[in-house]
């Protein structure tokens, strides 16, 4: 029962250390002060000295209560509670997917590993309309290509040769 | 009379062919931008300002106000039919809209931001026509203390709506307050928690993590189901669903009230459209009549924030042709294209060059209709998106979220800051800590934080000025009630919980 | 269309590879430039370093045959700004606004680059600064607000753009040398700064007479001191600072800078293509409208000494000397 309590409030000790740690932190800025002026440092002390009080309040009351507050405001990602189970290796290809991106779009450049990343993310969700997938996801990357360097102008990863150059080639068609 | 008059020769080059097809284009440009997450209003201005150069001033300025105007409202439809904000004005739709939608009515909800967008942008608009001049007094009176204050009861009243949950709410707000921080300040030049990190000097933009907590956050706990139930139901049947003339009049307070929130507060150089529409979603749940069940999926939730979003356009108009100080982010890059014009807006051009403001103002109204027809047909084609594979449709989500982590500084490093925050966004949403307190304080944080600097700065650390000057002080003792109440009913729900063990809380009602 | 996804991926595969090997022979080096080149500016949109870009863009595209596409990237005074451009590789294909704010850096503690990891293209812009009230204020001229402040030192607040910056740098020479002594308040968005004149909530604002044109012109503002040597056209009963002994002179210049280990004969048709820009009627006309001076324009080979110079007339008014 206690330890149970204890688990409830470690997120909030959690917090109050990450908090503490900054906290510090922001004492190490480095500024001239001027005269009375408050500094940089104060502003970022004020929010982190309210947090750390409320994870303090927080995290003892849990421990001295065991009673967790019911949520308030939601955004209703978890409303679906028990509609389907959590499918943690679901998760972890998603999650491994995004991160892929993130390493490779440099590299492959903004065409082909947009292209790449929307195939196999349709196929992680469990969608096996192999039409549809590759279809949508060959005339989505184009479009959005063609839309933001094109039309618009937002400056996306070429890529490191060879691929860059299938993208020169490819905007070249246009 | 003579107003109507210039305002109906506005109306004539409004509609000459050219005209009437960039205002178009304006609209439809608008409402993409909108829609995407990622790609906020003012960036999507920024982006269309350079084909403006070849036009003539009328037109190019037409094109980029029909933008403004539809940006205002086309994130509606993400936020409510995904979940996802398309601009951070969108975020507060996702308590009431996303939450109607997700019960059934999609279209219902899409009907109540169109009636609110059109309905407050029209109002918004004859104020602006009709009293440009004495308003833009308003922007004038607002310094430092006043910018704090604005924008402090933007962040309380939406805190205070947490109620039960109020602590997890505040660290959540206090983490984006630290969040909106890193970098290097704009007052000192200070680097703050870079760690030594050249990446981390240009700070956290807030679209990373709104884009990143709920955009990647939501499809990740998705697909994490298997994307097991439709989002929403009977999407096949819905149609466009137009709220009757006794339901909007039931609520007709809360339109009134927002609309005129959100134009003045468009008015004020500090603030905005996302400022309006937080506030005003803030003020509903102060003041509302069923302020109890805000949250819960009702019309006054939707109605709130689109109207002071859409009504804030005519606001930030109002100080730009008065005295040429731009009322928001968008109506900046305006002034920048009368200026790259060799015009700029003032007292002398509102005198001298009538016919262009009056042709802008008209633009404005029919801007306002066209995307309001537009809306109408747009409902439900984009409601039938939700008929394609989940899969397919969030990895366009996914794919326009990155997109928009590179349109910020065209960074790798703000896709890889994009991604972390998805994650946050997960990790927030398991552990039940609200998302929206940690957004707007990153919004939200580093406008308070100039202020407040300010202030200290120019009253020598008097803090006594923020209660003693008039409008400043209203706005305090306004905060100070938005959070002691909620605040009393926690601290009665810690202390005595047993006083609430015969009301069992609904749950998700915030 | 695929029947199993084994070969649809196959498929896709081959498809990308054969597609990228066809295009790698047909992008051999063409002349430079071959594709669009990037500028960034530092600042938000709409400003006047945002205003230079854009109009330099449109006007340098028709000479050098490819588009010049302007990309905001700003945070930390230029610095975030500066950051990208020296990230991104040095073949010309990317350039950077480059201002006085952003160069005052340099003169602070800790900068986080240095003045060679640049190499100016061209300075495009050079405008005075100036000392400017509201058209109400109690100040008719420079010597009522010295005496004010005088009477009064520490109590007059004037708006600038934050500390550490060049407007920080001049008011602090204005308080060593002539005892003026003031509040400087920053404000780090225009609109805002520009407010606080106008409704009073600071006494005098500390900007280039280029950027408040509109109010000038209206009358809401007038300038009450000119930094420089000479006088202001428009405004030539206000004086200038070099007349009441102020040596401090540094004036808002916009450059554009390329990385310095960028080829030479990349930089030259970059600075070549600005020298025709700069006789554009149109650019001429931008100059003019924006009280800057006339022969603003440097090319190449005279920016990068400029650049050095002022340096030095910064480190020396950051000290107050």
């Amino acid at each position: 029962m206690f330890s149970q309590r204890l688990s409830m409030a470690l997120p909030y000790a959690i917090l109050f250390a990450i908090a503490a740690w900054f906290f510090y932190l922001a004492g190490q800025f480095r500024f001239t002060p001027r005269g009375d002026n408050i500094g940089p440092d104060f502003w970022p002390r004020l929010a982190l000295g309210a947090m750390m009080a409320i994870c303090l309040v927080q995290g003892v009351r849990l421990v001295l209560t065991g009673r967790d507050d019911e949520p308030g405001l939601t955004e209703g990602f978890a409303a679906e509670d028990g509609a389907a189970p959590r499918s943690s290796l679901l998760l972890a290809a998603g999650v491994t997917l995004t991160l892929a991106y993130g390493a490779l779009v440099t590299v492959l450049g903004f065409l082909i590993a947009t292209f790449a990343f929307m195939v196999l993310f349709s196929y992680a969700g469990h969608l096996r309309a192999h039409r549809t997938i590759w279809l949508s996801s060959a005339l989505g990357a184009g479009l959005i290509v063609i839309l933001f360097q094109k039309v618009v102008y937002v400056s996306l990863p070429r890529g490191i040769p060879p691929f860059s150059h299938l993208t020169d080639l490819f905007l070249g068609l246009f | 009379m003579d107003t109507l008059l210039q305002l109906g020769h506005g109306l004539l080059v409004c509609l000459q062919p050219f005209n009437l097809s960039m205002l178009m284009i304006g609209i439809a440009l608008g409402m993409l931008v909108g829609v995407l997450p990622g790609l906020t209003l003012v960036m999507g201005v920024i982006l269309v300002l350079p084909f403006t150069y070849q036009m003539d001033v009328a037109s190019g300025i037409i094109l980029l106000t029909a933008m403004y105007v539809a940006g205002t409202y086309g994130g509606a439809f993400t936020a409510i039919l995904f979940g996802i904000p398309g601009e951070p004005i969108d975020v507060p739709l996702l308590w009431d809209g996303y939450k109607m939608a997700r019960a059934g009515q999609p279209a219902e909800a899409l009907g109540w931001t169109l009636i609110a967008a059109g309905g407050g942008g029209i109002i918004s608009a004859i104020i602006m026509v009709a009293l440009t001049e004495p308003l833009a007094e308003v922007a004038l009176k607002f310094s430092s203390p006043e910018y704090f204050a604005v924008i402090l009861f933007g962040l309380a009243s939406v805190v205070a709506l947490a109620q039960s949950s109020l602590a997890n709410a505040l660290i959540s707000l206090c983490l984006g307050l630290v969040i909106a921080t890193v970098g290097t300040d704009t007052t000192y030049g200070t680097s703050r928690f870079t760690f030594g990190l050249p990446i981390l000097e240009d700070g956290i933009e807030f679209l990373v993590v709104m884009v990143g907590a709920y955009g990647v956050g939501e499809v990740l706990a998705r697909l994490e189901r298997g994307y097991a139930g439709a989002p929403v139901t009977q999407t096949a049947t819905a149609r466009t669903e137009l709220p009757s003339w006794r339901q909007f009049a039931a609520i007709k307070w809360t339109f009134i009230r927002s609309t005129l929130l959100g134009n003045i507060i468009g008015i004020i150089p500090g603030a905005g459209a996302t400022v309006a529409s937080f506030v005003s979603y803030g003020v509903e749940g102060q003041v509302g009549r069923r302020k109890a069940q805000l949250g819960t999926g009702i019309p006054e939730g939707i109605v709130a924030p689109q109207s002071a979003a859409t009504a804030s356009v005519g606001g930030a108009m109002i100080p730009l042709f008065a005295i040429g100080i731009p009322g928001s982010g968008a109506t900046a890059v305006i002034l920048g294209a009368f200026m790259l014009k060799g015009i700029q807006p003032g007292p002398q051009v509102l005198l001298h060059s009538g016919e262009l403001i009056y042709a802008i103002f008209a633009s404005v109204f029919l801007g306002i209709f066209i995307m309001c027809v537009l809306g109408y047909f747009a409902i439900r084609p984009l409601v039938r998106i939700l008929d394609f594979p989940e899969a397919v449709v969030s990895s366009f989500v996914m794919v326009f979220c990155f997109i928009g982590a590179f349109s910020i500084r065209s960074s790798v490093v703000d896709l890889w800051l994009m991604i972390a925050f998805g994650l946050v966004g997960y990790l927030f949403d398991r552990l039940r800590f609200p998302i929206a307190p940690l957004v707007l304080g990153v919004i939200l944080g580093p406008l308070a934080e100039e202020s407040f600097l300010n202030t200290m700065i120019s009253f020598g650390n008097d803090w006594t000025v923020f209660f003693t000057r008039p409008i400043s002080g209203t706005l305090m003792a306004l905060t100070c009630l938005a959070l002691v109440l909620p605040l009393l009913g926690a601290l009665r729900h810690w202390l005595w919980p047993h006083d609430f063990e015969e009301t069992p809380h609904s749950q998700g009602s915030p | 269309m695929f029947r199993h996804p084994r070969t649809a991926i196959a498929w896709g595969g081959a498809l990308l590879a054969a597609a990228a090997l066809a295009g790698a022979p047909a992008v051999a080096q063409d002349k430079y430039p071959s594709r669009p080149i990037e500028l960034i500016v530092p600042f938000g949109p709409g400003g006047g370093a945002d205003q230079l870009a854009r109009l330099t863009a449109k006007l340098v595209e028709p000479v050098i045959g490819q588009g010049v596409p302007v990309i905001n990237v700003p945070g930390a005074t230029g610095a975030t700004g500066m950051a990208k451009l020296i990230a991104a590789p040095a073949d010309g294909y990317s350039a950077a606004i480059y201002i006085a704010d952003t160069h005052a850096l340099l003169a602070g503690p800790d900068p986080r680059w240095k003045v060679e990891d640049l190499k100016p293209l061209a300075v495009m812009i050079q405008q005075p600064s100036a000392i400017l009230v509201a058209k109400d204020s109690p100040y008719k001229t420079w010597a009522d607000f010295e005496k004010a402040a005088k009477d009064n030192p520490g109590k007059l607040k004037v708006a600038t753009v934050g500390f550490g910056s060049v407007d920080d740098f001049t008011l602090k020479h204005l308080e060593v040398k002539g005892g003026v002594k003031v509040v400087q308040v920053p404000f780090s968005k225009p609109n805002e700064r520009y407010v606080s004149i106008l409704g009073g909530h600071a006494d005098a604002l500390y900007e280039q007479p280029g950027d408040v044109a509109q109010f000038l012109k209206s009358g809401e503002m007038r300038p009450i001191l000119i930094f420089g040597d000479k006088r202001l056209d428009g405004f030539k009963d206000v004086p200038a600072s070099a007349e009441l002994g102020y040596t401090v002179s540094l004036p808002q210049f916009r450059s554009i800078v390329v990385r310095s280990d960028t080829p030479a004969a990349e930089i030259k048709t970059l600075s070549d293509a600005l020298t025709k820009v700069a006789e554009n009627p149109e650019y001429k006309k931008f100059l003019e409208d924006s009280y800057a001076d006339p022969d603003s324009f440097m090319p190449a080979d005279k920016s990068a000494g400029f650049l050095a110079r002022q340096l030095d007339d910064m480190k020396k008014a950051a000290t107050g000397s």
